[in-house]
């Protein structure tokens, strides 16, 4: 799983805005323990690359927020912008 | 009922104002930020969606420098409060408000001084050269209200604003009386910090204000709590709006308060204000031919918020107000207006005055039957 976190409610909305805009596949999800140590919410990327499309989406954001790649090994930190736990 | 008391709150609203408070009532009364299902998500974009309006709406940079507050008040209290320092010093106006007067009176003891720019006696207008001439080095503040709250009275806000970006001081500025049908615009007008209701001009619900804050403006927070952001950490989070928004917000409200700020972009700032100036300038042109009746603030209506303040001759405000309520169905207010020192500057200290105010929704046929009524009283007191 492809999931950019963010550190704001306000951030989540304005990423899942600027995602519908730019007409990305994404879920809002509950930001996965362990990631981020926050209660806070992320975009799923859904597409049929989603690392690639998360790539690129974080690149077109400027707020504080880090993409991750999940797997069965845990946590990747893919890229961070701003202020993070 | 002819209602015109819209500088304490709009009492009418557009019928989409109500129609949205429904459906928020029904939809949208989960916990925004507060959780990962869809209820709470609905709720986190329609608080998400009345920031951007907002934003939009005051040219505000960044959407989340847009602060969700109770109202002007608690606004101005965030304002004031976390923009000081002790041994600070604030400039104002005698026009304020107590919401800002015993805000900044309060911080006396904490040895933050403050500077009263009085007032023109008869307009109630300052200037920019006279907020200027009085700033010293340590001053970290000045307040000034955009259109008073009792006469009405426009202040140069765009001029103070750029004599404040010179001088290097943090700018706040009061749009209590002027937020929704005046243009306002942080950057152009050098506003540092703009507060507002969004129950008045912005036809939102009570219970509801904004605070806007330019660039790198960074007020400390006066509560702290939760925010659904890094829950794990105990200090309060440094991000824009959490850092000022610990606790559940007024969800409905502001969704409400989006609606009524789509209402005013679909109609028009201009239309708007054209609006209320026509109104304003009937009703002053009307109670200027009436006997014994005096007004105060600026002649013009284009000098002046939608905002009147007058006196019959022989008859206390608080029973003129009174009786124009309860014989006439005119709704007004009489009194200081929670403005001391504002009626002291335009001499109506300490009876106060009536208020006669307009809103969006205010028509013709409201402002003849108000000038009836006061034709009725001050006759009768004049004959």
């Amino acid at each position: 799983m492809i999931f950019l976190s963010f550190y704001t409610t306000t951030h989540s909305m304005k990423g899942e805005a600027e995602a519908k805009k730019r007409g990305v596949a994404v879920t809002m999800i509950p930001t996965p323990r362990g990631v981020a140590g926050s209660c806070s919410l992320s975009l799923r990327f859904d597409g049929p690359d989603p690392e690639q499309e998360g790539r690129d989406f974080f690149a077109a954001i400027t707020v504080p927020c880090t993409l991750f790649r999940l797997d069965e090994e845990g946590p990747e930190r893919l890229a961070d912008r701003g202020e993070h736990p | 009922m002819i209602y015109l008391d819209a500088a304490a709150t709009s009492y009418q609203k557009p019928p989409s104002v109500y129609e949205r408070v429904n459906e928020a009532m029904r939809t949208l009364c989960a916990n925004p930020g507060r959780g990962g299902h869809r209820p709470s998500l609905d709720a986190g974009r329609a608080v998400y969606e009345t920031r951007e309006k907002a934003a939009a709406f005051f040219g505000v940079e960044e959407t989340e420098r847009v602060i969700f507050t109770s109202n002007a008040t608690d606004s101005l209290n965030l304002a004031i409060q976390g923009m000081v320092k002790p041994g600070g010093h604030i400039v104002l106006t005698s026009m304020e408000h107590n919401s800002v007067l015993r805000p900044v009176k309060a911080l006396e003891r904490l040895g933050v001084s403050h500077t009263v720019v009085w007032g023109d006696p008869h307009t109630g207008a300052v200037t920019a050269e006279q907020m200027e001439a009085v700033l010293r080095p340590e001053t970290c503040l000045v307040v000034c209200t955009h259109a008073a709250n009792t006469t009405g009275t426009f202040m140069p806000a765009a001029e103070i604003g750029a004599m404040c970006r010179r001088r290097a001081v943090p700018f706040l500025l009061d749009a209590s009386q002027s937020a929704g049908a005046y243009p306002i615009h942080m950057g152009e007008m050098h506003i540092d910090l703009l507060a507002c209701p969004g129950h008045k001009g912005l036809l939102g619900l009570p219970g509801t204000g904004l605070l806007c804050l330019g660039p790198g403006v960074d007020p400390t927070p006066l509560k702290q709590g939760g925010t659904g952001s890094l829950s794990a950490h105990l200090e309060q989070p440094a991000l824009l709006p959490d850092r000022y928004e610990s606790g559940t917000l007024n969800t409905v409200g502001i969704a409400a308060l989006g609606a009524g700020l789509d209402w005013l972009n679909a109609r028009g700032l201009e239309t708007v204000r054209r609006h209320e100036e026509a109104l304003c300038a009937r009703l002053l042109a009307g109670l200027a031919e009436l006997p014994g009746v005096s007004v105060y603030g600026p002649e013009k209506a284009s000098d002046r918020a939608a905002v009147v303040l007058f006196n019959i001759r022989g008859m206390d405000p608080s029973e003129a107000a009174l009786r124009l309520d309860r014989e006439h169905d005119v709704c007004v207010r009489s009194g200081l207006h929670c403005a001391p020192l504002a009626h002291q500057t335009v001499g109506t200290a300490p009876e106060g005055g009536v208020r006669m105010s307009m809103g969006p929704l205010n028509t013709e046929k409201d402002i003849d039957g108000a000038l009836d009524a006061v034709r009725a009283l001050s006759m009768s007191v004049q004959n």
